[in-house]
């Protein structure tokens, strides 16, 4: 019991600090994207006004102070903090929307897309090690070049191939699907790659599980390969590809733009895109602020994980 | 007329054109087919606009909106002729100073108010307020004196001169009558869900995505010019927005869309070879896709070099390898189906680089440095030419050829692909040498928005119309007596100087006449049209066949 | 876009820096690699020798013709030999990736040296900026480096660079606090040697000999995010030929012209494959040596 108390002590301690830290990355990240910002050329007011558009000097005047752009960088600084202090984003200068609506309504595409690149790069990944690590030098082989070789392919490039096979010659998946037929062709397109990736260093630790001595311990009990690999050497092989997974949500929630463009999905890559392209600021800093709290937040959440998953370590941690 | 400005096809300020022609390669095979009510039509286009309310800027996919959720005081057909519409009448006295509309009096707007006079003037009203940012319609009204409602039903425009355009103006989709009633909640709430009287409702925008129709069960104010009348046939519309224009294509080929707006240049054969895919092949009036020379700095200061740039361009070679022959070549200031286009000076400067060689020398370029480009005083003969990132891959590949057959004349043109906002910057500050641009309207007047130089300037201090950078103080005349005349014999003499000094000047470089190339699957959707009035798709008399 | 691949390459060549080294020696596939590299390297440097017809010269009547004897890769839309444009994009493509790959390794190394030798608060410190590293969205720093510095190569080096450093920076701080922590520099301090000799003479010749193997790595990984962006359209300006925009360029005629995508696409997976390969031979070396 004393350990147990000892463990909620460590593990209450360990998640203040990631807490705090957090927060200071999430500070540091939306500080230095307002300071970039204030460096960018182009007027928004212009931009939104559009070339054109005849707006008078009152017009203008008008918008800016409608986009709080006649304060100083200092104060407009103050208050956006300020705002997401209380969870507000701010309104896009563009459409003149919340952000967090505009980001909201993207965000779905953009998880969807996602959980299903991850799910793709996982059960590639593991097929292949299942099927073929810490078997014959053939079999290694053959599973080794199949995740080296996948791991080289641009998903872009990927992307172009699939849609222009299996949608536009052999009609079997739509060219602009919504739902599940239309998610599956995209999320090969990020997956096939990633799982080249989870697959290199999940084979490593899974083969360096094999070897281990409690691996001969359990065959001699007589259980049956498949159970060793499922039930022993895979949970011990899992964690770097968890840490892997966990590094490639925020990276994929808003990187996966050029995928977007060529299945004609919206997400949140096409609207920071646009918005950068339009300096629509208020979209650009919400979308950093979601995407850095995503990770860190997943952070949290797997380092809790392994925390509580790895008992070996925590064993030994509660012992010392 | 539209006019180039953000994204790969720009802010549109459309003008009115006559009952496109379609030319079906199905049309056999469903001519007997009757209409009938129900299903829901997909169309989809390259862009999505900033706002849904058509006055608000002026994009080109505005205009197929404003068809949508409005109707026009007016129509005019390809012919010149114009139509009643919200306007069953008109007069036209104190030598065109005054116009007195006689109005419908059985129209509501589908939010439940009545369509009336004050509705109109509340327009009007709407057009001219600066909060809105009308770059269409607005300009287009400078010279109005008063507008009143003498009674529900009866409209008095006084304008300060004569415009012989003005009721083109009204004709234009974007000046589609939106309910006083929506208008009054101010632009945001207007952009969203803005409200007329025309065959649908705008449901949702889902930005980014699509936007919703619902039908108008109460419409009762078709133009003349459509199919049949009362309610239109489609419950439901869902206009999207595919920027790839691979997918986009493939999605109208498989049926997942029923309408394209904007079919893909490089689609366009096998579009034409299919048997379920309907074709709206049509094209522009006003001023072609073009770029502009800035005159203001060297080296297009020099005549001799604009018309040496000129002669060094093949687009036509280009229009046909990259645009399968989809796209007509312009030659000259107005597009062929602009009143008054003068076919005179259409083939001014044919692709010849010897001539290009003996003006350059002639104009002092005459070193050569090591690859080959033209030197003067040891500068390099160079011409700069931003463009948009968005650039659709067509045109750009259609610069690329003009890069290399001018390389061949001596010219060091730069496509400096950068994104919107820098574009803009460098447009303000005069920084190119060459800047894309287009203006279509049926009238001549298209002119006056790009070579006069009222445009050198704008109240903003940024964007110019005049990309040129020209000002002659004869062109402007001869600019300001065409509209305030209305002898057309006195008009054609008037626009056809104008075209031969815009054309001898070489103040931009025509590419192609601006398209209007629409497709459909006939297995999805029937009667589309490039309507009655503007070449944009218009939907109301479109159904959907059951299968 | 790969940018996550950056950090995956990194993770993967992490733990392979802690867990048992492949001890072989180089198979075919290394042979193989190291003759494609060369090859890319000649495309480089010298592409007229590969494909001596030049890569501008539009002829519009042969446009879209497929791969041929005359045209290996067929003629893209305006009639240019696209065998042609893809070896002569073989330069600003590898240039791109070899900028990119030695800003990460700078800005990581910098990073990762400073928390090995600038005590706990310095180590802190890093460990947050390597965290912020992590955190911030990477399509927005390249787009915002872009917006500021405008489209170039040199830009989309420096975007990529700074996106993928926080990997490096990780993992050369934590091979420098094994190295300072090690055997050597407790030797070499005993031996009463100046910090500043232990400094250049033991700890840092130990923290290099892994970059290597990471070098090589992350030049065919920076390649494919590099072209990621130039896909975008935010790379090299036309005409240049570079294996991204020749994609991009690409993408309108994928279903008329399939071998204007399949080429450029294959060159970059072909040598950020080859890389791969070489990258991760070289670490199993070095690793074999540290182990040995």
């Amino acid at each position: 019991m004393a350990q147990f108390r000892d463990l909620a002590v460590a593990g209450a301690r360990r998640l203040a600090t990631r807490l705090a830290s957090g927060l200071l990355v999430l500070w540091v990240s939306v500080t230095l994207t307002f300071l970039a910002l204030q460096v960018v050329p182009g007027d928004p007011v212009k931009i939104i006004a559009g070339p054109g558009a005849v707006l008078t000097p009152d017009a203008v005047a008008a918008l800016r102070q409608q986009f709080g752009l006649d304060q100083p960088a200092v104060e407009r600084y103050l208050h956006y903090l300020l705002g997401l202090a209380h969870g507000n984003l701010g309104m896009s200068y563009e459409s003149q929307q919340p952000v967090t609506t505009l980001i909201f309504g993207q965000l779905g595409s953009s998880v969807a897309l996602t959980l299903a690149a991850l799910s793709v790069a996982w059960i590639v990944a593991l097929l292949g090690i299942l099927l073929t690590a810490a078997r014959s030098p053939v079999w290694g082989g053959l599973g080794r070049g199949f995740e080296v070789i996948t791991s080289a392919l641009p998903d872009f490039w990927l992307g172009l191939l699939l849609i222009t096979a299996f949608s536009f010659k052999l009609h079997w998946f739509p060219a602009i699907g919504r739902g599940l037929s239309g998610l599956i062709l995209p999320a090969l397109a990020l997956g096939i790659p990633l799982a080249g990736f989870l697959g290199q260093i999940t084979r490593q630790s899974f083969e360096d599980a094999m070897a281990q001595p409690f691996a001969l311990s359990v065959q001699a009990r007589g259980a049956s390969d498949l159970r060793l690999r499922l039930r022993h050497a895979l949970r011990h092989a899992l964690l770097p590809g968890i840490a892997l997974s966990n590094w490639s949500v925020g990276w994929l929630l808003g990187a996966s733009v050029a995928i977007e463009q060529i299945f004609a999905r919206r997400g949140l890559g096409a609207l920071i895109l646009e918005a950068v392209q339009r300096r629509d600021f208020p979209i650009i800093m919400g979308s950093v602020v979601l995407i850095a709290l995503v990770y860190v937040l997943v952070n949290i959440v797997t380092d809790g994980l392994t925390f509580l998953v790895d008992r070996r370590s925590q064993a030994g941690e509660a012992r010392a | 007329m539209m006019r180039q400005v953000p994204g790969p096809r720009g802010r549109l300020l459309t003008a009115w054109l006559a009952a496109a022609t379609l030319s079906l390669s199905a049309t056999a095979a469903w001519a007997a087919d009757q209409p009938q009510s129900g299903g829901t039509i997909t169309l989809a286009t390259f862009k999505e606009p900033r706002c849904l309310d058509p006055t608000v800027g002026g994009d080109v996919p505005q205009d197929i909106i404003a068809h949508m959720f409005t109707d026009s005081l007016i129509s005019q057909t390809e012919d010149g002729a114009y139509h009643p519409w919200l306007a069953t009448s008109w007069d036209v006295t104190d030598g065109g100073l005054t116009y007195t509309f006689h109005l419908r009096t059985d129209v509501k707007f589908s939010d439940g108010t009545p369509f009336n006079a004050a509705a109109v003037k509340a327009n009007f009203d709407h057009w001219l307020d600066p909060k809105t940012g009308s770059a269409n319609i607005a300009p287009q009204l400078t010279n109005l004196a008063s507008v009143t409602a003498v009674n529900a039903a009866t409209l008095v425009v006084k304008l300060k001169s004569a415009n012989a355009f003005f009721l083109t103006t009204l004709a234009n989709p974007s000046a589609g009558m939106q309910s006083p009633q929506a208008m009054a909640r101010g632009n945001t709430l207007n952009c969203e869900s803005p409200v007329g009287s025309g065959p649908f409702i705008v449901q949702k925008w889902i930005h980014g995505s699509e936007v919703i129709f619902t039908r108008n069960p109460n419409y009762n104010s078709p133009p003349p010019q459509a199919l049949h009348t009362g309610p239109a046939y489609a419950d439901r519309v869902v206009w999207k927005v595919i920027a790839e224009p691979a997918t986009r294509f493939n999605a109208l080929l498989s049926g997942e869309v029923g309408v394209l707006n904007g079919l893909p240049p490089e689609d366009y054969i096998t579009a034409k070879s299919s048997q379920n895919i309907a074709i709206i092949d049509d094209f522009q009036p006003g001023v072609p896709w073009q770029v502009d020379l800035n005159t203001k700095r060297a080296p297009f200061n020099d005549v001799r070099v604009r018309r040496a740039f000129r002669y060094s361009l093949d687009a036509p070679a280009g229009l046909r390898s990259i645009f399968f022959g989809a796209y007509q070549p312009a030659g000259g200031p107005l597009s062929p189906n602009t009143p008054f286009y003068d076919a005179a000076v259409e083939h001014a400067y044919p692709y010849d680089i010897k001539a290009a060689d003996k003006l350059l020398d002639a104009a002092g370029w005459t070193g050569r440095d090591a690859q080959g480009y033209r030197t003067k005083n040891g500068q390099r003969l160079t011409v700069h030419f931003p463009v948009y990132a968005s650039t659709q891959p067509a045109d750009l590949a259609l610069y690329e050829q003009l890069q290399a057959t001018a390389k061949k004349a001596g010219f060091d043109l730069q496509i400096e692909k950068q994104d919107d906002s820098k574009v803009y910057a460098r447009q303000y500050s005069w920084d190119y040498d060459l800047y894309i641009d287009y203006w279509t309207v049926n009238t001549p007047g298209a002119l006056t928005f790009i070579y006069d130089s009222d445009g050198l300037t704008s109240l903003d201090g940024g964007y110019h119309n005049n990309e040129a950078g020209i000002s002659d103080p004869h062109l402007d005349a001869l600019l300001a007596a065409g509209p305030a005349t209305s002898d057309p014999a006195k008009q054609k003499q008037i626009y056809d100087e104008a075209q031969q000094i815009v054309s001898d000047d070489a103040l931009a470089a025509p590419l192609y006449v601006y398209p209007s190339i629409a497709a459909f699957n006939t297995d999805k959707v029937r009667d589309v049209r490039t309507d009655w009035s503007v070449h944009s798709v218009t939907l109301y008399d479109a159904w959907v066949p059951k299968n | 876009m790969s940018g996550v691949a950056i950090i995956e390459q990194a993770a993967v060549a992490d733990a392979a820096l802690h867990q048992g080294p492949a001890r072989r020696g180089p198979g075919f596939a290394v042979y193989a690699s190291c003759f494609i590299l060369a090859l890319v390297v000649l495309a480089a440097v010298w592409p007229h020798v590969l494909a001596p017809t030049d890569p501008y010269d539009i002829d519009p009547t042969s446009a879209f013709l497929p791969p041929s004897s005359a045209h290996w890769f067929g003629t893209d839309q305006s009639g240019r030999d696209a065998f042609s444009r893809v070896i002569h994009g073989t330069r600003p493509s590898l240039l791109i990736g070899l900028l990119s790959i030695a800003t990460a390794l700078a800005v990581g190394g910098i990073l990762g040296l400073a928390a090995v030798l600038g005590g706990r608060a310095v180590d802190h410190a890093v460990a947050r900026v390597i965290d912020v590293l992590f955190a911030f969205p990477g399509l927005i720093l390249a787009l915002i480096c872009i917006a500021i510095l405008g489209a170039s190569p040199v830009t989309l080096a420096i975007a990529v660079g700074v996106g993928s450093s926080g990997g490096y920076a990780r993992i050369i701080r934590a091979q420098g606090l094994i190295v300072s922590t090690s055997g050597y520099v407790a030797a070499a301090r005993m031996l009463g040697h100046a910090p500043r000799r232990i400094l250049f003479l033991t700890i840092l010749p130990n923290i290099a000999r892994p970059l290597l193997p990471l070098f090589t790595l992350g030049i065919g990984q920076c390649i494919v995010w590099a072209t990621g962006l130039s896909f975008l359209g935010l790379g090299v300006q036309p005409p240049e030929a570079e294996w991204g925009a020749l994609l991009a360029d690409s993408r309108s005629y994928t279903a008329l012209a399939w071998w204007l995508t399949v080429f450029p696409g294959a060159m970059i997976a072909v040598t950020s494959l080859s890389l791969t390969i070489l990258g991760r031979y070289l670490q199993a070396r070095f690793d074999g040596r540290d182990a040995a």
